[in-house]
């Protein structure tokens, strides 16, 4: 189902940015090697095969890249392969040690392929000269964060090629005729929540109700702002009663509040995330929580004049540790060199001319999404969405921080969540019943030893 | 020429033999071992864990939830489904047939020509909390207390699913009861009539017992069906598997740890143990729907 690869790519698409966090503490490796010449050690007449995830980005975007890869060795046999559910496509290939040669892995649990040495490791190539930049290695192509994200243990395994951030969305114009103004901590938003609902008939907010993850990330935002750092790392860590911290109760009661007062589009609860964003795109919600593939997911659903527009979620109130510019972002999604790849080398040169500038271009043009490397929305007109998610990233300056870890480290965990996520909004729990229900789904995991700990 | 004529059935065999064999004997046989092991599905490497997987299945509390379902899906839904197709094609069969009744034949059978993929997904649209056609249908007739969040909801999210199977299992069985009826010589219902049976007492003492073969396989069908759901569950359900449990099923629970969790190993024990519960209670439906034989 598509809904399932929705939710992979969420995963996915913060998926460098918390390894990134990994990476912070291993050693940091110093190249002082000469770029490599590029090319140099391609086999040109080797076939190459790239598989691609069909999802939220496409594959128009495959095509520059590829046509630029069979330009410069025109006797290889370039094959581009698609798919959306690349667990059930590829894992029978990486087991007969037959893999494609670059992959955009949406679905594949990325720790486990690195935990297996199923993946090259790819940090060569950020020594390596710029696709169309001669003397400029690719790693100084790279926005900040970038050549460190998509580490496991030290080990540069995976690329991230967009650079996104997750929030909440409103419609300018429409906050701007009725006069609203985006609150900053939660007790303002529940305030006008009231007054939306007393002034108007629209729906102060909608959640992807059949999808709970996505409102997780806002709430668990409110209770990061509230706690501060520290808090992330208690949870990250699976620390004994991390999830007992009187912010992220707090942070549950408000959200709760959302659904006991009325201030959710009724049906919420069971709406899929086309859904929910078609009526949110139609005016009939005043906030939705989404990442920043909202724009290219809505198309044509979205009105021309909606002037989408993302901020960070709220902090709880003037007392928060973390200011309200906090919000998770960073390089994300990830190219994989797989280790038993017949033409490793040109998997790795394709990925070198995908992360030109042409192509990154190309990439913001045909997606509308922002890509890792520097300069590449110039000269791309942006939409007020991608204005927006800019001055998002701009405004967060350091205080922008990967996924929380523990939702790409522990998918079990991560499905744990939803569940009780969606106890919390259905109202079966109270806020106390929630936390200690996660706490216990992280014990569980902590006791596993089934499961591959890491540490933030 | 016996001998040619063996080799001939043989040889038309052995094919489709083979292709069973390769696709589906060998990969059951293959989940037996693999049960045994902590493999996760990325690499040609595991290694042998003895029954660990078992064990840590025994103290999964996902797994007995999503086990109550399915015994309670086992127990309810042959049940409506029978009851139901039985009176529907014994309607169909009063006095030897109603007017139009290979119409409403075809339009009970209706749902069981979609692919069941299909099935979710048109589903999904009537239970759409907002715009959906049962909760428009409810508030057009001034129900709208009884307006609800369907799969949204614990409380209802099973019961949802359970009307769907119903839906679309009932005319395949109405179809395969009206045609056993139809074998049943004219003249036993003539004497029945004869002898002052009613309509009830000629169906239970004459129609029902003379169909029990067919009743049977179909109980033994829908034991299996219910303890799978895999489908439907997974389409429609919020999570899918939720909210929070409630729509959980063995069979969604083995993919989720295959496919999501990357436990290969460990779902392959879920497959084994959902084989061997799958065993034990088609066997016992066949025992104890067990009857002599009738002859006519």
């Amino acid at each position: 189902m598509i809904e399932v690869d929705r939710r992979t790519l969420l995963r996915a698409a913060l998926a460098g940015s918390a390894v990134a966090t990994l990476a912070s503490c291993a050693q940091p490796v110093q190249s002082k090697s000469a770029p490599v010449a590029a090319g140099s050690s391609v086999d040109g007449s080797k076939p190459l095969e790239f598989f691609n995830f069909d999802g939220g980005y496409g594959k128009e975007w495959t095509t520059m890249p590829l046509d630029l890869y069979r330009k410069e060795f025109p006797k290889a046999d370039v094959k581009l392969n698609s798919g959306q559910q690349l667990q059930q496509q590829l894992q029978p290939r990486f087991i007969q040690g037959d893999p494609p040669d670059l992959i955009e892995n949406v679905g594949m649990d990325g720790a486990t392929l690195a935990a297996q040495k199923q993946v090259m490791d790819i940090g060569r190539l950020l020594d390596m000269e710029a696709y169309g930049q001669p003397g400029v290695k690719v790693r100084d192509t790279l926005l900040p964060g970038v050549a460190e994200a998509g580490r496991y243990d030290g080990v540069k395994y995976e690329m991230p090629y967009v650079f996104g951030v997750g929030g909440i969305w409103y419609s300018k114009p429409m906050m701007e005729k009725h006069g609203w103004e985006y609150p900053k901590h939660w007790d303002e938003m529940l305030a006008l929540c009231a007054e939306i609902k007393k002034t108007t008939d629209i729906a102060p907010w909608t959640y992807q109700g059949k999808f709970p993850g996505y409102l997780t990330n806002p709430m668990l935002m409110t209770a990061y702002k509230a706690a501060g750092p520290d808090l992330k790392k208690k949870v990250d860590n699976l620390e004994p009663n991390a999830w007992r911290d009187p912010a992220l109760i707090a942070a549950a009661e408000g959200y709760q509040e959302l659904a006991a007062k009325g201030y959710l589009l009724e049906g919420s609860q069971a709406l899929s995330h086309t859904q929910s964003q078609t009526y949110w795109a139609q005016g009939k919600a005043v906030f939705i929580p989404c990442g920043g593939w909202l724009e290219n997911e809505l198309g044509d659903i979205a009105p021309k004049d909606l002037g989408m527009t993302m901020v960070p979620a709220p902090g709880m109130s003037k007392d928060d540790k973390a200011p309200f510019e906090t919000v998770t972002g960073g390089p994300g999604g990830a190219l994989i060199v797989p280790a038993k790849a017949k033409n490793p080398q040109g998997g790795i040169e394709l990925l070198r001319i995908i992360l030109s500038k042409q192509c990154m271009q190309n990439f913001t043009k045909v997606t509308k999404s922002l890509t890792v490397v520097k300069g590449a929305s110039d000269g791309v007109e942006l939409s007020s969405a991608n204005k927006s998610m800019q001055a998002v990233i701009e405004a967060a300056g350091t205080n922008m921080f990967a996924d929380w870890s523990w939702r790409l480290w522990y998918k079990k965990l991560l499905d744990n969540s939803d569940k009780a996520m969606a106890a919390l909004m259905n109202r079966e729990v109270t806020p106390d019943g929630w936390s200690k229900q996660m706490q216990n789904y992280a014990d569980e995991t902590a006791k596993d030893p089934s499961i591959k700990k890491f540490h933030v | 020429m016996h001998h040619g004529k063996y080799r001939f059935i043989v040889g038309l065999l052995l094919v489709p033999l083979a292709v069973y064999a390769v696709f589906v004997i060998s990969p059951y046989v293959q989940a037996f071992p693999i049960a045994f092991t902590n493999w996760e599905g990325l690499s040609a490497s595991y290694d042998y864990i003895g029954f660990g997987n078992f064990v840590t299945l025994f103290h999964d509390s996902v797994f007995w939830v999503a086990l109550r379902h399915n015994l309670f899906l086992l127990v309810s839904l042959p049940i409506i489904i029978v009851t139901l197709s039985l009176f529907f094609s014994a309607a169909l069969n009063y006095r030897g047939g109603v007017p139009g009744a290979r119409i409403y034949k075809v339009v009970y059978f209706f749902p069981g020509v979609l692919s069941i993929a299909i099935v979710g997904v048109l589903w999904q649209f009537v239970f759409e909390p907002r715009n959906g056609l049962l909760n428009g249908f409810l508030r057009a007739i001034g129900l709208d207390s009884l307006a609800r969040l369907w799969l949204g909801d614990g409380k209802t999210a099973l019961g949802s699913i359970m009307a769907v199977v119903v839906w679309g299992g009932v005319g395949f069985y109405v179809v395969l009861f009206t045609a056993a009826m139809a074998a049943i010589p004219k003249e036993l219902y003539e004497a029945a009539l004869l002898d002052g049976a009613g309509a009830m007492q000629t169906f239970f003492r004459v129609t029902l017992p003379l169909i029990w073969n067919t009743v049977q396989t179909a109980l033994a069908f829908q034991v299996i069906g219910a303890l799978d759901m895999f489908a439907l569950v997974k389409i429609l359900s919020v999570g899918p598997g939720g909210p929070d449990d409630a729509t959980q099923v063995i069979s969604l629970y083995m993919y989720t740890n295959a496919f999501s969790y990357g436990k290969f190993g460990y779902a392959s024990a879920i497959g084994v143990t959902l084989f061997l519960i799958n065993m034990i209670l088609t066997l016992l439906t066949f025992r104890l729907t067990r009857r002599e034989r009738v002859e006519y």
